[in-house]
């Protein structure tokens, strides 16, 4: 891709995604440094959890390029590691909280081949690292939202990935929790990895985050995190909202039936 | 009755056997996936299937009218999704449209070809295991019922892709998105478990007939859910269930329903296998050990038992707080009024604390143990800590928490109440300055 990074983790090239042409996601472009904890913020809407599946390819962008470290994804898709909303899966589902943090090490192990000792090491010491090796063998429904959160946490963990995409991990979870998750993203910044964090709360993101992505359907800001978070920023991501043009998708909506 | 006859009841039971266990897999992973409506819609789909395979092919060779009817289910479940867009409506909807419309449509297709061969609608719906072991094909020379041979076939075929597949099955049934993400290609398996249930279902039907395959399929795995938290357990246990429904399913059409009925005649068995599957459901969802009926209703009596003992504890504790005493009687009177407990569930409170010395009562006087004190201590610290907290943290007016915090206090432990403490805690030096929303100290907790 012209004019990007190839070394960047997470290269994203005039991406747009539409749902029923109302754009949700409008050329968004960015490079995402290597070795850091990014947030990704903006209003309910604004497109946040789509740009992380964009990425994934789990939604059909209607253009724009994502790379991988200046390849595309399909390339080696165990190097990316997705945290998905909590909501996102039945809790009741009859496995234990060792069967999912083992999924984590379903990509590397590809088809057919059965987690074997060296996946079952790898889920053991997620889970330690989690605070969460009493619970291994609890059906995922026991579990309280924060425990569950981590679990979520820790199946990436096991996959060990290179660049990690998190969706809203901080969502209603408990103090233990948010620190514990805190201790985990450090972790993975020291050790070079990147971590990209959808997050909704303004108060706490100078705090978690290195660097900072101001989105709201399109990128309003992105740079280290002192220098986005402004207040004249802030206001045009939160506030300034285009009135107008969403009047005009609504119209085009209803004309068109679709 | 009948006297019993390996060659026939002995293959009954048989061929009851291997549906149940062919339809293991596809079951456990549709009832986990919420998609058990699926299994009523593949079925009915294999009648046009089978009706349009007939007068596509002029043949009724058992080939064909297999593909036909898995492809036509094939058809349904893709189709109801395309249902679902166009119409917008939500996918059990599109279901009922897609598989109804395409079964009515294969009824009059096999009306109109019965005329020239014997397919028959009834026999289509209900099955005819009854007369599944007349129908024997050679095996290495014996002579084995045809339904028999394909069942366990499916049955081999459904445990061994199951076993081979287990890992992309489980996470595509759990987290599709992960899967597609990992490039584990969840709507491959999705199609692939979707053909197995289809070719379960046709294999199953004519044995069981169109209906009560979805007995067959639904009912085991939903029941083996309830004993089960493990998929694993859950294909285990399918199996076992399915099983037992069919030993018992023939026994209620060849023993029990003769006996019953007063035509005196045999049941249909397919019907009593799908009676007796029905039976083992409401069975485990009554006694089943960890997620039954029974085992709920016991877990909730012993907690309201409990409650009105804690109750009992914190009320003496506060009329010892304000230097009074008191009898048994004018207690039950005041946990009647404070708990809406009822007065013989009282009595048995008080014998049960008496004995375990947490109340001493001399003469209708009942006090406080020191051991009592202390348990007495900790539930009205913990009322005054949830009084403070509401009051503060939910701005209630004070005359509001009461009653939240006579339900929270019982479900509080010392981790819960420590943490509370913490947070309500103004000056941690000064353990008096603790007070609730109605000024009454809050107990310190016991030494």
């Amino acid at each position: 891709m012209k004019g990007h990074s190839p070394t960047s983790p997470l290269s994203i090239h005039a991406l747009t995604v539409a749902y029923q042409r109302k754009r949700v996601l409008w050329d968004v472009d960015l490079d995402i440094p290597a070795g850091a904890i990014i947030g990704i913020i903006g209003p309910n809407g604004a497109g946040k959890s789509t740009l992380l599946k964009a990425c994934l390819g789990l939604v059909t962008a209607a253009s724009g390029q994502v790379s991988v470290f200046g390849k595309p994804l399909s390339d080696d898709p165990t190097r990316v590691g997705y945290v998905p909303q909590r909501e996102s899966v039945d809790w009741d589902f009859p496995v234990t909280v060792l069967d999912v943090v083992l999924m984590g090490t379903y990509g590397r192990l590809g088809w057919l081949r059965r987690p074997g000792r060296r996946e079952r090491d790898a889920a053991h010491a997620a889970l330690e690292t989690l605070g969460m090796s009493a619970f291994s063998h609890r059906q995922i429904g026991q579990l309280s939202g924060g425990q569950q959160q981590r679990v979520f946490l820790a199946r990436a963990l096991a996959q060990d990935a290179s660049l990690y995409l998190m969706d809203e991990p901080f969502a209603s979870v408990d103090a233990a929790t948010e620190q514990a998750i805190l201790t985990v993203l450090r972790r993975l910044r020291d050790e070079g990895r990147t971590a990209v964090v959808v997050h909704h709360d303004l108060e706490s993101a100078r705090e978690y985050f290195d660097w900072v992505v101001l989105l709201n359907t399109r990128v309003i800001a992105a740079g280290p995190a002192q220098e986005v978070l402004t207040h004249d920023r802030l206001r045009e991501t939160y506030g300034g909202r285009l009135a107008l043009l969403d009047e005009a998708a609504q119209r085009l909506q209803g004309a068109q039936g679709g | 009755m009948n006297a019993w006859s390996w060659g026939v009841d002995g293959w009954i039971i048989v061929i009851g056997a291997l549906a149940a266990i062919a339809c293991a897999v596809p079951g456990v992973f549709l009832v986990v996936r919420r998609e058990a409506m699926l299994a009523d819609a593949l079925s009915h789909a294999a009648l046009p299937g089978i009706a349009g395979a007939f007068l596509m092919s002029g043949t009724r060779d058992p080939l064909w009218m297999f593909l036909g009817a898995v492809g036509a289910g094939l058809l349904v479940a893709i189709g109801a999704r395309g249902i679902a867009a166009l119409g917008r409506v939500d996918a059990g909807a599109a279901m009922g449209i897609a598989f109804t419309t395409l079964f009515a449509l294969g009824l009059v297709a096999i009306v109109q070809a019965a005329d020239r061969v014997d397919l028959d609608p009834s026999c289509v719906l209900f099955g005819s295991l009854e007369l599944a072991p007349l129908d024997t094909i050679d095996v290495g020379g014996a002579a084995v019922p045809r339904a028999a041979v394909v069942l366990a076939c499916v049955a081999a075929i459904n445990l061994a892709v199951a076993a081979l597949l287990w890992k992309e099955f489980t996470i595509t049934a759990f987290d599709a998105p992960l899967a597609r993400a990992l490039n584990l290609r969840p709507r491959v398996i999705e199609l692939l478990v979707l053909a197995m249930a289809a070719a379960t279902c046709v294999a199953a039907f004519e044995a069981v007939g169109s209906i009560l395959v979805v007995a067959m399929i639904v009912i085991p795995a939903a029941s083996a859910r309830l004993m089960s938290d493990r998929l694993a357990g859950m294909v285990v246990g399918a199996v076992v269930l399915g099983i037992v429904g069919a030993l018992a399913g023939h026994w209620l059409a060849s023993a029990a329903a003769p006996m019953l009925l007063p035509s005196g005649r045999d049941a249909s068995t397919a019907g009593s296998i799908a009676a007796a599957l029905g039976g083992i459901f409401v069975v485990t969802a009554l006694f089943s050990p960890q997620r039954g009926a029974l085992r709920r209703l016991a877990d909730r009596a012993s907690l309201a038992r409990r409650v009105v003992r804690e109750d009992a504890l914190g009320l003496l504790w506060r009329v010892e707080e304000d230097g009074k005493t008191i009898d048994t009687k004018r207690l039950a009177t005041l946990l009647v009024r404070g708990a809406q407990a009822r007065p013989r569930s009282i009595g048995r409170a008080i014998n049960r604390l008496a004995r375990e010395r947490l109340v001493s009562i001399d003469a209708g006087r009942i006090a406080l143990t020191t051991e009592g004190r202390n348990a007495g201590a900790e539930l009205v610290r913990s009322h005054r800590l949830w009084e403070l907290y509401l009051a503060r943290r939910l701005a209630l007016a004070p005359d509001h928490v009461h009653d939240t915090a006579m339900v929270l206090e019982h479900i509080t432990d010392s981790t819960m109440r420590d943490e509370l403490a913490r947070e309500e805690l103004a000056d941690p030096t000064n353990p008096e300055s603790l007070k609730d929303p109605h000024g009454r100290i809050v107990p310190r907790p016991p030494e």
